[in-house]
């Protein structure tokens, strides 16, 4: 079921009064949270909801030993526990790219595999509770008090707002809120509506059109389109993706307020980055953050010279692509983001002119828009045609619908401009929320809900991170 | 930041929010609710209590498309859109569906020929056609760049509710509009489900049900024979699910059928993909002896070795029936 699905709100109606009512008995109120956080996904697949419970329950088990063993054995005994703990994602989401990957290459070689086939199905959203789970073990490692109950574990693992496409929440964080006994309640609900709304309009309105008009029929057909109009869909998927991803990290942002809970930051204005250590320290945080705490900073991080630092950076990157999915796309995509923040270390070290801001700006744009070819092709050979079709093109660089380039070139500017003055609109929209009387905001909202709705397309469109 | 609004306060608010929504779309949460999940609002609520939302929905849907965003899709409320006349009589079919012997499939029927010149030709169909027109588009684009091809494949679509997409007459309307030579429809694994007609509804796979069924692909192919455009219509593979499997042997049987009668083509995609009598299985092995996965996660979608394979098989199709 999707959140932004009618089914989903109706749902949401009957749901959060009653879990507000159940305030005052805080044990009900989890166990009700966790029975619908299980119930959510039991509407993507019954048996992998009990695959879920199986596994938190094994993750609860493993944190309980973990925390348990002596200081000697501690790093063995946890090093067991992650593998277990990641060995679940790797065979649900790898096998079988890794087994046609080995077999390809082996048959180059003429030699045969017998890895045996297996018809798997991976579980929705397994990459963000796997990590999830990560950080779980690790906390109970670091502080061997702090092992939690299974209903807790339980509840983490599939608390509903971030259980299916994140943002990644640390188990550190989670269960500081629980034990500062402050959920249950509604959390600043001016700006939980606000983002809930907002992000149903970047998601229903904006993400929506972009991919319908700009990018979905140009990466289907690339080699019937001029450059111009190539350009036109790598600018409309970078916004695309901006705005759809950024948009569901609201509206779950926004719900996990209204059940009483902070969702960690995942968006930073990526499109404001002067550089590609700036970007992503913006985009998908809690995926970049995790990637560094626990992957990069263990490595070694910067710690042990340059030459070491520049490896231990690709090979995050590396790690940051392949999560996205089992496909060579994503590799790439990692790679190239891996070789670019090695570029710009490279210059800084070179000690490299200072660029104007706006030159570094365009700069980080170009770069990422390019990678995002990658991350949106089907295969490897679609994104280089593309990129090729962009000078090479039996159209014509000019071959275009210039109104609707016109448009784009429009919408991106308004966008850029709204990026850099978002804070300050989100403070004057909750402001002006606060300061009138709830029997004035339910309607305007109902109108804004209205037009959402209106300006959306007919069914229920995907999210792009559904798919992760 | 304060604590502007109590709880109360907020209950009371989402539901008065959630229940104008409501009643502003309730046409359009019939329409979904009927494609999702085959269920209708419309004949359990007094048919008047539709009619605001629909005129709201066809104001607010011309002033959306004037200003270049999409205008949501408007149909009649409660009832399906009354079909328009066929004019050839179309022939009856036996409405008995029997099970396949284990092994067996129902043959591709290959008996047109093209007309010489260049092919304008349209891609009707589901999520399934939108996997492999692209890939055959570009094969024949290649070999054929004076040909015209249309793409307007749609998920989620099929011929069981014509409320939420009316193929039939999309189709004859694009017959018209494009002066199209050749019609590739793949689709069905939307369409096992209850269909609504008007006063009642008919549960899947009774032979009112069937009747009904292969009256919409009459629709189409009686259209189609009578402005002298080719069809070929792509029979559906195995499914890992159930109901999907049943859907596929029962809408194979009507496509079979209906092609038979009207004259038609019928491309089995059974020996490619996988047996409909047979059980599931996403592997096959290539012509190396490798086994290859032709199957998405879910079972009804494809690979792009799967797509792959189709594709081949449909544009061999096409190239055979060019004329010499």
């Amino acid at each position: 079921m999707s959140f932004v699905s009618p089914e989903f709100a109706l749902l949401c109606l009957l749901f959060f009064p009653l879990y507000w009512q159940l305030v005052d008995r805080p044990k009900l109120q989890r166990a009700f949270l966790l029975l619908s956080g299980y119930g959510l996904y039991a509407t993507w697949s019954l048996t992998f909801a009990g695959v879920l419970f199986a596994y938190s329950a094994g993750i609860w088990a493993l944190g309980w030993w973990v925390s348990r063993c002596d200081k000697e054995r501690l790093p063995m005994v946890l090093a067991l526990a992650l593998v277990l703990c990641t060995s679940f994602l790797v065979y649900f989401k790898y096998y079988e790219f890794l087994r046609a990957s080995l077999s390809d290459g082996l048959v180059h070689l003429g030699f045969q595999t017998s890895l045996p086939l297996m018809d798997l199905v991976t579980p929705v959203g397994v990459s963000f509770f796997t990590f999830q789970a990560v950080t779980y073990l690790v906390m109970a490692a670091q502080q061997s008090a702090q092992a939690r109950s299974l209903p807790e574990v339980l509840l983490f693992l599939c608390f509903w707002p971030s259980l299916f496409a994140g943002p990644i929440v640390r188990a550190e964080k989670f269960f500081a809120q629980l034990d500062a006994g402050t959920t249950g309640r509604p959390l600043e609900v001016s700006l939980a509506l606000y983002w809930i709304v907002l992000g149903a309009a970047q998601k229903l309105i904006f993400a929506t059109w972009l991919g319908d008009t700009f990018v979905d029929p140009v990466f289907k057909y690339p080699e019937q389109q001029g450059g111009l109009t190539l350009l036109a869909a790598m600018v409309g998927y970078s916004l695309q993706i901006a705005l759809d991803f950024g948009g569901y990290t609201l509206i779950v942002t926004g719900l996990a307020r209204l059940l009483g809970y902070e969702l960690p930051v995942n968006f930073r204005q990526p499109y404001l980055a002067r550089n590609l250590q700036d970007f992503w320290t913006r985009w998908h945080v809690s995926l970049s953050s995790f990637i560094r705490d626990y992957i990069y900073i263990p490595m070694g991080g910067n710690r042990l010279g340059f030459n070491r630092t520049q490896c231990n950076v690709m090979l995050g990157m590396l790690i940051s692509g392949v999560w996205h999915g089992p496909n060579w796309t994503f590799v790439f995509w990692g790679l190239l983001h891996g070789l670019g923040v090695v570029g710009v270390n490279f210059y800084r070290q070179a000690r490299g002119p200072v660029l104007p801001a706006w030159l570094a700006h365009t700069l980080t744009l170009l770069f990422v828009t390019v990678a995002w070819v990658f991350f949106r092709a089907d295969t490897l050979t679609g994104a280089l045609n593309l990129l090729q079709g962009l000078w090479h093109n039996a159209h014509g660089f000019w071959h275009a619908d210039i109104g609707q380039v016109l448009q784009l070139a429009v919408f991106t500017g308004v966008f850029l401009v709204t990026c850099r003055h978002a804070v300050a609109l989100q403070t004057r929209v909750v402001d002006g929320m606060q300061s009138n009387s709830p029997w004035l905001v339910t309607p305007v909202m109902a109108v804004l809900i209205y037009l959402v709705i209106a300006l959306g397309p007919s069914g229920v469109p995907g999210f792009i991170y559904y798919r992760f | 930041m304060k604590l502007a609004i109590s709880v109360p306060q907020l209950g009371w608010m989402l539901c008065a929010v959630g229940l104008i929504n409501t009643l502003l779309w309730l046409d359009a949460l019939d329409n979904y609710l009927d494609a999702r999940f085959q269920w209708s609002l419309s004949s359990h609520l007094p048919i008047d209590w539709f009619e605001p939302s629909r005129h709201l929905a066809e104001g607010v849907g011309k002033l959306a498309s004037q200003i270049g965003r999409h205008a949501k899709e408007v149909t009649q409320t409660g009832q399906e859109m009354p079909a328009p006349p066929v004019k050839p009589a179309p022939p009856t079919m036996q409405l008995a569906v029997q099970a396949l012997p284990a092994g067996s499939f129902l043959p591709s029927l290959v008996v047109q020929q093209l007309t010489a010149g260049p092919q304008r030709i349209l891609f009707a169909g589901d999520s399934m056609m939108q996997g492999i027109a692209p890939l055959v588009i570009r094969d024949l684009s290649l070999k054929h760049p004076d040909w015209q091809m249309t793409d307007l494949s749609k998920q989620s679509t099929g011929l069981t509710s014509r409320k939420y997409f009316d193929w039939p007459r999309t189709i004859e309307q694009e017959i018209q509009a494009q002066n199209l030579t050749l019609v590739v429809i793949f689709l069905g694994p939307n369409d096992p489900r209850d269909m609504y007609l008007p006063e009642k509804r008919v549960s899947f796979g009774k032979p009112e049900w069937l009747e009904n069924y292969a009256a919409r692909v009459d629709e189409i192919l009686a259209n189609a024979v009578q402005n002298q455009v080719r069809v070929i219509w792509l029979g559906l593979p195995a499914m890992r699910e159930e109901t999907l499997q049943r859907g596929a042997m029962v809408s194979n049987h009507v496509f079979h059928d209906r092609a038979q009668a009207f004259g038609t083509d019928y491309l089995a995609t059974e020996p490619l993909i996988g047996l409909v009598s047979l059980p599931f299985k996403k592997f096959m092995r290539d012509e190396n002896g490798l086994s290859i996965n032709l199957r998405g996660e879910d079972g009804t979608h494809f690979t792009p070795a799967g797509l792959n394979k189709i594709k081949q098989a449909l544009v061999a199709h096409i190239e055979k029936a060019l004329p010499q």
